[in-house]
């Protein structure tokens, strides 16, 4: 996008270039395996509660259905939600963050304390109200996730704009004449973006996690697959299906691990002053 | 707020057989749930205003009563391990910023990234996978041995033993995200100039370290505890869910299955304020801390 980023320094550290491996892999896997693999994961088979490492790849569930299979439409879910969340609250939380910024004033102390009373909220909690009032549609929860993150990017991009926007470029566009829209999209936000793309990644980690919890507690489509209910019925099964907790837990785990490792490569090229 | 939804308290109450119109006409009145939208909004303004939450669709018990006589279990299961949580993770953090670079110190950044992407829901499976049922260790259910009727010490051990499951849980992720900012702040505080004066004193490095490092590293420490009770709470609430733990965390969602609004509401309300309590209350210990805090507010008052 809008951000300069040398991404060779980043695909240099191991941890970076081994993360972005996993994140593309992940990426092909969701659009393509489904395609490769065949197979619907809601097909139900008298093989009920089969064992993993068998004739049933990752075993089976309640139903007999195949948790492999069902792993993988689950990654698409997941990798769904989590990457346009992110990328909503980041819209969101750039555009009001530079405005807030940019502009100042009464605009920006309106801003800043809407962000901050969202940041109080527990999250999570009011997330859960939503979606038990508003029904758990894919689109809905992608929606509530979003409306809760954005504050975070918000913040980071109004520190980052008033910090680019004293920079003497700034001055000479002004003494050429180009309006203050434009200096603030041509000149400010590209140079002041890219410490908001570490943020964003870490943002899908969380969105992921998040999906995974309301949709443990029940609160997801049922016609679609998705890791946190599978989660949600192995918890019936605890004593006899030890696999249907790990095998979708491992991959909600590895998901957000990768998405948070990259982050944190990224915040620590691109916000060297951040911890 | 909380009407614009599918799935009507109505049909949850009545059941989901066929009611006579009258009998639902009847417990839709009795509720107010016939009234106008904005009259109903009124009236729970007007009796939140007088610290009324309202009553349970489900249960007819005051919304209030019933959220702090959970709220009782959720802080036996939240302080024991958050203050563990917090001690530990100090210690670890403090620890890896004294060998910055050694291997400890890269295990422990690896283990806190993967502490954050856990989810607390599937750890909480797996440690009751692990102890409760491969080594019948420990109990994996409740808060308290079911028909048991232990008084005294014998309780306090009992309420021990389950804690020990939901309270490791959730105090994983605790860890995690203290150690990784002790270990940020101390690592600034021992490059400090009055730690270089310290030591070139000649003052012992442990003596430095628990003296000068540990008091100006503590204030972003305990700003992150404190600003993170709003997630320690999501993951109470998700804790208690796998063990059963009979705090808020059950009721929310037991609540949510019969779509009892007074509650939910309430439930988000008192969170709420309980994170903001505790956000004023991590803002005020930064006087105890750092006096300079407190003298730089008397100054300007």
């Amino acid at each position: 996008m809008v951000a300069r980023v040398d991404w060779r320094i980043i695909l240099r550290q191991p941890a970076g270039a081994i993360s972005a491996a996993v994140i593309l892999v992940f990426l092909a896997v969701a659009a393509f395996g489904p395609l490769l693999v065949g197979g619907n994961p809601d097909h139900i088979s008298e093989n009920i509660l089969q064992a993993p490492f068998g004739a049933f790849g990752l075993g089976t569930d309640e139903l007999g259905r195949n948790v492999g299979l069902e792993l993988f439409y689950g990654l698409r879910i997941s990798l769904l939600v989590g990457l346009l969340a992110a990328a909503s609250a980041t819209l969101l939380g750039a555009a009001v963050g530079s405005i807030a910024g940019y502009f100042g004033r009464g605009i920006d102390s309106l801003a800043m304390r809407i962000s901050e009373s969202f940041q109080v909220l527990p999250t999570f909690i009011l997330a859960a109200l939503i979606v038990a009032l508003i029904g758990a549609g894919l689109d809905r929860v992608i929606a509530v996730i979003a409306l809760l993150a954005w504050p975070q990017t918000a913040r980071l991009m109004r520190a980052q704009v008033l910090r680019v926007k004293q920079a003497e470029f700034v001055d000479a566009a002004r003494c050429l004449g180009i309006s203050e829209w434009a200096i603030m999209l041509r000149e400010v936000i590209p140079n002041a973006f890219a410490p908001v793309l570490a943020t964003a990644t870490l943002t899908i980690g969380d969105a992921i996690l998040i999906e995974a919890g309301l949709s443990y507690l029940g609160l997801s489509d049922p016609s679609v697959v998705t890791w946190g209910r599978m989660l949600n019925s192995g918890q019936r099964f605890l004593f006899e299906a030890w696999w249907l907790s790990i095998f979708p837990g491992f991959a909600i785990f590895a998901t957000v691990l990768v998405f948070n490792v990259f982050g944190d490569v990224l915040n620590k090229v691109l916000n060297p002053r951040g911890a | 707020m909380t009407h614009i939804l599918p799935g009507d308290p109505v049909t949850a109450l009545v059941g989901q057989f066929p009611a006579p119109p009258a009998y639902v006409a009847l417990i839709r009145h009795d509720y107010g749930l016939d009234q106008p939208l904005y009259v109903q909004l009124w009236l729970y303004l007007g009796n939140l205003a007088h610290g009324n939450l309202g009553y349970s669709f489900g249960s007819q018990r005051p919304v209030l009563a019933l959220i702090l006589q959970h709220a009782r279990a959720t802080l036996l299961l939240m302080v024991p391990a958050l203050t563990v949580a917090s001690i530990v993770g100090i210690l670890l953090g403090g620890a890896a910023a004294r060998r910055v670079g050694s291997i400890y110190d890269g295990i422990l950044s690896a283990v806190s990234i993967g502490g954050y992407s856990t989810p607390v829901f599937w750890l909480a499976q797996i440690l009751i996978i692990v102890f409760a049922i491969k080594l019948q260790a420990l109990p994996a259910q409740g808060m308290y041995t079911i028909g048991s009727d232990y008084s005294g010490f014998a309780a306090f051990l009992d309420y021990l033993q389950h804690l020990a499951l939901p309270g490791a849980a959730l105090a994983f992720f605790n860890i995690a995200l203290v150690a990784r900012v002790a270990r940020a702040s101390m690592f600034e505080a021992l490059h400090q100039d009055y730690t270089l004066l310290a030591l070139a004193k000649g003052l012992r490095p442990t003596y430095v370290f628990w003296r000068h490092v540990m008091p100006n590293a503590l204030i972003p420490i305990v700003t992150v505890i404190g600003f993170n009770f709003g997630s320690a709470l999501t993951g109470a609430v998700l804790t208690e869910t796998v063990f059963g733990w009979p705090g808020i965390g059950s009721l929310f969602v037991a609540s949510i299955e019969k779509r009892d609004y007074p509650v939910l509401e309430g439930i988000f309300l008192l969170t709420s304020f309980a994170v903001l309590a505790v956000n004023l209350v991590t803002d005020l210990t930064y006087g105890f801390i750092d006096p300079r805090v407190a003298r730089s507010y008397h100054g300007r008052s």
